[in-house]
């Protein structure tokens, strides 16, 4: 018979595998001692979103600190996107199909996650498109951890769609690469598979790098009174007359290269160590 | 091999394919192909062979591509195929070096002709302005396996004016709907699939909301498949009132009998307003908390009707009488869940020569009743499969369909054929 219901495929044909996954991305900054550099009071804006005036403009203007430069903020061919990855958007993914508790039985079922009993074959959506959009949910996700994987392997390959067994899926691989900054004597480890993008990866180490307990403390008061405060603090620790900096990484090749240029799972492919960079020693960069 | 087979297209089969080798099998002068659609094949298939075939047919106006297919491959594709009219792109996975990028963006900008484009796997935000030459022409755009958000739909729909055509999925939100009220009023056709259709622990996806805002801005819209988590009786009398022309009216809200969330009553006015509203009304699937007035309505209004889908709902065998009383066009009516027994079936009787086919599951119809169904109708075939482990006077999925030809032969040993003995 053809059709069925809705749009869907006829009853009972799905067949779903088991994905369980700890919850989405961790921050690594939440783990991160405050850092030591007690010099470094300022805080500053790692910048890869899409926040209006960072385009071409110089960064200080738009916000009241300094900024770590990237991709975002120089000429380049292919724009990063400003939204989020979309791996934010499949966090939900550990589904399966209950067996219907009711007199009703699946042509396939997998094993029930014992959240809800769901029925078969409803919503009825036809199966090939349930398959196809699970499969890529699954692997848009397991994007980073295919990544570094292939490290490990020392293959030299795109990030691929390879769905990745169950196994894999259930405990995240870590990715931990160096991070210094210039001016610091002590670096710091970032671990690049928990995050999915520039942003949280950008944020992670400007708490790391560049914001104390007290800093934060103070930000977190709204007044006026006390904005001026954290304004006169900065201005005095200006570090070599400089406030902005960049992130480069060192790639597999052993070039240094500006932060953001390509999408971020080729990325932690080839990223070896990261360093924040003074703008005034990064030739070629300009400020 | 016929020298002239202009069409092939396997889009609906799910193949799997195991010797990856097929497309190595149109002989070097085969040049005739004008359609090629791959595109759910579940294997890698040969470039090469690929790449070739493309060449040679230089006729070839729709060419839909299987997931196997990367970006990279996807530009030397179009350099061969430039007067392409219908493009299923591979895996658009974000993975080119600046220079491919630009390769892939010229190429796109030589095919003046696309109307259609679908496939899209994995694309992401970063890599859809690629596609800004050719949206200015597109009618249809298929990004049912793309999971894009509401700003990244709004930049892309804003270079689509033409569009016609529209499948999404429902993570670009109500305010992606909002994106394509506004940049899209030539709209006809909308369809919103669920990305996460099981998810019951985070709300989100689309709401009642975007429909609205779809419906004010894309007034000739036509036909809508969408799959929600909440809708209201007031929001789809909205919707039919600034678009009485559907033809195809298909809501799914995903919880099973869920009422209208604002008011807590079945959603019965909403299907009333549509029956009532959208006379031309052809085909029409149903959901929410509804009872047996939903039918009144449809029985009573649906003149044009001739596909109804109806699933957990309705009161009592009235309904399903209703609806085969009232609507005199109908051809096939499928429902699955519903308290309609022998008494609904067998209303039917009369009616059923003049349809298509009907399917009933998990209803209260018994063997008995579809026996007499069979006894009484002989020209009909009445076909039960009974499930594993349910009583034995229970005809758990029940299809009824006129023949000439007498029962199948071919049906399978859970078919249980009944005839009018």
């Amino acid at each position: 018979m053809q059709g069925g219901f809705f749009g869907g495929g006829s009853g009972g044909s799905l067949c779903m595998s088991t994905v369980s996954m700890e919850d989405n991305v961790v921050m690594s900054s939440e783990d991160s001692s405050s850092p030591d550099e007690g010099e470094l009071e300022l805080g500053l804006g790692l910048s890869l979103g899409g926040a209006a005036g960072f385009k071409g403009s110089g960064p200080r203007g738009c916000q009241q600190y300094a900024r770590i430069l990237t991709a975002k903020d120089l000429p380049s061919k292919v724009s990063v996107s400003s939204s989020s990855s979309t791996t934010s958007s499949s966090s939900t993914l550990s589904r399966a199909i209950a067996t219907a508790g009711t007199k009703r039985t699946a042509d396939s079922v997998a094993a029930s996650n014992g959240v809800a009993s769901q029925v078969v074959g409803w919503p009825p959506i036809r199966s090939h498109r349930m398959h196809i959009m699970v499969n890529q949910a699954k692997s848009q996700v397991t994007e980073e951890f295919s990544s570094m994987n292939k490290r490990k392997n020392a293959v030299e390959e795109k990030v691929g769609n390879k769905n990745i067994n169950t196994d894999n899926t259930k405990a995240r691989t870590s990715l931990f690469v160096k991070v210094n900054m210039d001016g610091t004597l002590i670096g710091r480890k970032v671990d690049l598979n928990a995050h999915g993008c520039y942003e949280t990866l950008a944020q992670a180490l400007e708490n790391m790098f560049l914001r104390t307990t007290t800093t934060v403390n103070m930000t977190r008061l709204s007044t006026p009174e006390h904005k001026n405060m954290i304004d006169a603090k900065r201005h005095s620790q200006l570090l070599g007359g400089s406030s902005e900096f960049v992130l480069t990484y060192e790639d597999k090749d052993g070039d240094w290269m500006l932060v953001g240029d390509v999408p971020w799972g080729m990325f932690t492919t080839s990223v070896k160590r990261l360093r924040i960079m003074r703008t005034s020693e990064a030739t070629g960069l300009g400020k | 091999m016929k020298r002239s087979l202009t069409q092939l297209d396997i889009q609906e089969n799910g193949i799997d394919d195991k010797s990856g080798g097929w497309l190595s099998c149109f002989p070097e002068n085969f040049t005739s192909l004008e359609v090629l659609n791959f595109a759910n094949l579940n294997t890698d298939v040969n470039f090469d062979a690929l790449e070739k075939l493309v060449s040679r047919c230089k006729s070839l106006k729709v060419l839909k591509v299987n997931k196997s297919v990367s970006l990279e491959n996807l530009q030397r594709l179009l350099v061969c195929a430039p007067r392409l009219t219908e493009l299923g792109t591979g895996s658009f996975m974000p993975e080119l070096t600046g220079r491919q990028y630009a390769e892939l963006e010229t190429a796109f900008n030589q095919c003046k002709n696309l109307n259609t484009l679908s496939g899209l796997w994995e694309a992401t935000a970063l890599y859809l302005p690629v596609l800004y030459p050719i949206c200015s022409n597109l009618t249809f755009l298929n990004l049912s396996y793309t999971f894009l958000q509401s700003l990244e739909l709004a930049s892309l729909l804003r270079q689509c004016p033409r569009l016609k055509r529209l499948w999404v999925l429902d993570t670009v939100g109500d305010k992606g709907l909002e994106a394509v009220g506004s940049n899209c009023p030539l709209l006809e056709e909308l369809r919103v699939f669920p990305a996460d259709p099981f998810d019951e622990e985070i709300i989100h996806g689309v709401t009642e909301a975007g429909l609205v805002a779809v419906s004010y801005g894309c007034r000739r819209l036509h036909y809508v498949l969408y799959f929600c988590r909440q809708m209201t009786n007031a929001a789809v009398a909205t919707i039919v009132q600034n678009c009485p022309d559907f033809t195809h009216f298909r809501l799914c809200i995903m919880n099973p009998g869920q009422p209208d969330y604002l008011t807590n009553e079945p959603m019965d006015e909403a299907f009333g307003a549509v029956v009532r509203t959208c006379t031309k009304l052809q085909r029409l699937s149903v959901s929410g908390l509804l009872t047996d007035l939903t039918f009144k309505y449809i029985g009573q209004y649906a003149k044009n009707l001739e596909t109804l889908s109806v699933a957990f709902a309705g009161s009592s065998d009235r309904g399903m009488q209703c609806v085969l009383e009232g609507c005199t066009k109908l051809r096939k009516l499928e429902i699955r869940d519903c308290p309609f027994g022998n008494v609904a079936l067998l209303s039917g009787l009369e009616k059923y020569e003049s349809m298509r086919s009907l399917w009933m599951s998990a209803c209260n119809v018994t063997m008995n009743g579809c026996r007499l169904l069979a006894r009484e109708m002989p020209r009909l075939n009445v076909e039960v499969m009974k499930e594993d482990g349910s009583d034995d006077t229970q005809a758990d999925k029940v299809y009824v369909y006129r023949s000439v030809a007498g029962p199948r032969r071919d049906a399978p040993p859970c078919v249980l054929t009944l005839s009018g003995l």
